[in-house]
């Protein structure tokens, strides 16, 4: 499979080589792999794109992180408290329904041009990604464990940490795998409408100024967030839910 | 009458918070008596005055959502039919998807921008990219996963291979697609919003972006609103429809879970 | 004369919303003194799980009162264990073994951690499963992770171990085992056990008390000692005259009430 992989992208890279050597789109539209590639590395000796780059990056990450914790714990207590559950739905269906670069002005109105804004908007949009999963995951905790632990003798906060919560984490991770997209999107969407710097910003603005070979290296700095992102998250799940996936590999095996 | 007291006794919690955040709300903003910071009668009266408009641009965003939409299925079903059929060829031609897709649709706008200038069609483009993905995607997930006895059942029935994909494929895998197709309705509808707002010519993005240079920050919120209330609208449509439609597929789930 | 552990008066449960409630329970009563091995066989759907879970306090019956040591019950009281029907869905996908078997000793008070700890690795002995203790459920068959399920159920030095159909999938041969450990690891950490079964050998192998339920709504159709010597034997027992008339009256009362209709 890998190897198909890299010639899948090979053949892409080349096909786009070849389109742009041979003027079938305009050079200033459609630049060569290799221009781009060089363009990039520009941009990066200078500084220009990592400055980007690491603003973005941090952006989503803390607002993702902080959207995930604000999820969770709203999960956890709508989980406990059947009621609080039911009372805030409307409310995070409106918010889950709202496009975050929609918010983005009312943003800028609220909390003005601060980083604020910036992870503001992220956790606005991230939030509801994670709390719904985790609230459908503890809440439909199989049964006969919640039985186990009432026999057991564990209170229903104990049982709430130590057997719904670990049994989640699996579906939770789900979530925040969509969040950290999220994350990313509500950054690069807060950099275009707000921003003066950021990839969002350097995107509109190389565009703007016709780099349109910087342009594309700055898209394939977002994209590579995407796979950084992604990647963490792949990587903080195993201790969590690593045991699920090694047990559904145990049931496609039988 | 007893399915109302039904949905009463659900919604009961969710529809007093509401109406407590909006009185907060209100309350609030009497306060702080400040231009800046409408209170919730004020949303509603930009609502009822800039009602008829409001739709009107809501109507623009969604036509361009369902345009890309509509591109994006006519597009991307059968090249996800093929892809996850045809492994010789599919096989090199997903991993394009898989590179693509960590690439947040909003960085494609300013490319678009270059393109395609500001109008409709710049902005079809970019939802077409982005809801592209999720219906590709789990059209293959959908075709791969099909049980293999339903090419045994199209050799034997001598179906070509367009009819196979038409009249099996298809329809066996329609649970899994619904599923990409349900992402992608909500992402038209969000994309075709931010694409509005950062190529400003007219829908409801732009209606939000001149709200906030007018410095009409009830209206914003009324425009919001009207967003909110329209994905939701949407979004229950499409749910209505699986759940119609692909019955037998609910049937058979829960079927399987109880076992 | 042995004290009343479990006392079971006149209780009756029913299940579902109105209209819809089904009766399950209908009345039954009976008692558990310490030291007794009590099977609960009736025939299929006749609420034996729905029994049990009401005995554990995870169900509030609608009528009567179930008594643990002489105090009723309507949570699951301490002093109590049940290892339930599905076994491999109630260990604990995400710890090991050994964990799951530490996960049951909550109501230990008198054991720091390294004393759990080899009281976890002695239970894990008796139920013959050295050298898995590092294993997850789900890496081992289904036998041993009932097992597991079982030494979890020991963990707590419950008095009173309720045991629902704690045999019912699992093979002929590792089912007789697994009977014979039963009885064992009662009679060794000194344990009062009601085990729900369908299996009527089964139930007038392992008890010293047989409880036959009538169908839905239940009620207690007979309750008649098991007069036969202990320790079991797989084969001496079940060839022993006793076994064989109890067999036959238990087999042929459960046969009658697969034949007449239920009752209203």
């Amino acid at each position: 499979m890998w190897f198909k992989k890299c010639v899948s992208i090979a053949l892409f890279l080349l096909l786009w080589e070849g389109i742009a050597r041979l003027e079938l789109v305009p050079n200033e539209y459609f630049p060569p792999v290799t221009q781009i590639l060089l363009a990039g590395w520009e941009m990066l000796r200078s500084g220009e794109l990592l400055l980007a780059e690491a603003q973005t990056l941090l952006r989503a990450l803390a607002g993702g992180a902080l959207s995930v914790v604000l999820g969770l714990v709203m999960a956890l207590l709508g989980a406990r408290y059947e009621l609080l559950a039911r009372m805030w739905s409307p409310l995070v269906e409106i918010v889950r329904s709202i496009p975050p670069a929609a918010i983005v002005p009312l943003a800028i109105f609220a909390l003005g041009l601060t980083p604020t804004l910036f992870i503001g908007v992220v956790v606005f949009a991230g939030f509801t990604t994670v709390y719904l999963p985790a609230l459908n995951a503890l809440v439909n905790t199989e049964p006969v464990q919640i039985y186990v632990a009432r026999t057991l003798g564990y209170s229903r906060l104990e049982t709430l940490f130590l057997v719904r919560l670990p049994a989640a984490w699996p579906e939770i991770f789900t979530g925040i795998r969509v969040t950290a997209g999220v994350a990313l999107i509500a950054a690069v969407a807060s950099e275009m409408l707000a921003g003066k710097d950021g990839l969002g910003f350097l995107l509109f603005d190389t565009a703007f100024s016709l780099r349109i070979s910087e342009m594309f290296a700055a898209m394939l700095m977002a994209a590579l967030n995407g796979i950084l992102l992604n990647q963490l998250v792949v990587w903080l799940r195993n201790p969590f839910a690593g045991w699920q996936d090694r047990l559904a590999q145990l049931g496609d095996a039988r | 009458m007893k399915a109302l007291s039904r949905i009463w006794s659900n919604a009961w919690p969710g529809a007093l918070f509401m109406l407590a955040l909006l009185a907060a709300w209100e309350i609030t903003a009497r306060r702080m008596a400040s231009p800046s910071f409408p209170g919730a009668l004020d949303m509603l009266s930009e609502l009822r005055q800039f009602g008829p408009e409001l739709l009107r641009e809501m109507g623009t965003t969604l036509w361009r959502a369902a345009a890309g939409l509509f591109l994006a299925l006519v597009t991307m079903l059968p090249l996800g039919i093929f892809i996850g059929r045809v492994r010789s060829v599919g096989d090199y031609i997903e991993p394009v998807f898989d590179m693509l897709r960590p690439l947040p649709a909003l960085a494609i706008i300013p490319l678009a921008m270059i393109f395609a200038g500001v109008g409709s069609t710049a902005k079809i483009m970019v939802i077409y990219y982005s809801v592209s993905f999720p219906i590709v995607l789990s059209t293959i997930d959908a075709v791969r996963g099909a049980h293999p006895m339903l090419s045994n059942v199209a050799r034997s029935l001598r179906l070509s291979r367009s009819e196979t994909m038409l009249q099996i494929d298809l329809p066996a895998a329609l649970p899994k697609i619904m599923v990409g197709v349900r992402i992608a309705v909500a992402l038209a509808i969000l994309v075709s919003v931010s694409a509005e707002m950062l190529l400003s010519t007219d829908g409801m993005g732009y209606f939000i972006v001149r709200a906030q240079q007018q410095f009409r920050i009830g209206l914003g919120m009324a425009a919001l609103l009207v967003i909110a209330v329209t994905a939701l609208v949407v979004n229950g449509v499409v749910a209505w429809a699986e759940r119609r439609f692909l019955r037998w597929n609910l049937e058979r789930q829960a079927a399987t879970a109880s076992n | 004369m042995n004290d009343v552990l479990l006392s079971v008066e006149n209780i009756a449960k029913s299940l579902g919303s109105p209209p819809q409630t089904i009766p399950i329970i209908g009345s039954v009563s009976f008692a558990a003194h310490s030291g007794d091995f009590i099977s609960i066989v009736g025939p299929s759907g006749c609420g034996k799980t729905t029994l049990l879970m009401c005995l554990a306090g995870l169900l509030k019956v609608d009528a009567g009162v179930v008594r643990f040591d002489g105090k009723p019950v309507d949570e699951p009281p301490e002093g109590l264990s049940v290892v339930f029907q599905d076994y491999s869905r109630s260990l604990l996908p995400w710890k090991s073994n050994f964990d799951n078997v530490l996960f049951g000793m909550k109501r230990i008070n008198d054991m720091d951690q390294a004393a759990k700890r080899a009281w976890a690795a002695e239970l894990m002995v008796s139920v013959g499963l050295k050298g898995f203790e590092s294993h997850y459920p789900w890496q081992v068959s289904g036998g041993m992770q009932q097992r597991v399920a079982i030494a979890r159920g020991l963990a707590a030095r419950s008095r009173l171990l309720l045991l629902d159909e704690p045999l019912a999938a699992v093979d002929a041969q590792t089912r007789a085992e697994m009977q014979d450990l039963l009885l064992e690891l009662a009679r060794k950490y000194n344990q009062t056990c009601v085990l729900v079964t369908h299996d009527v050998d089964e139930a007038v192998y392992m008890a010293n008390r047989i409880v036959v339920l009538s169908k839905r709504p239940t009620t207690v159709v007979v309750d008649i000692p098991v007069e036969l010597p202990k320790p079991r034997d797989q084969l001496k027992t079940r060839e022993d005259p006793t076994y064989l008339s109890l067999r036959h009256e238990v087999i042929t009362l459960i046969r009658s009430m697969r034949a007449a209709p239920a009752s209203a």
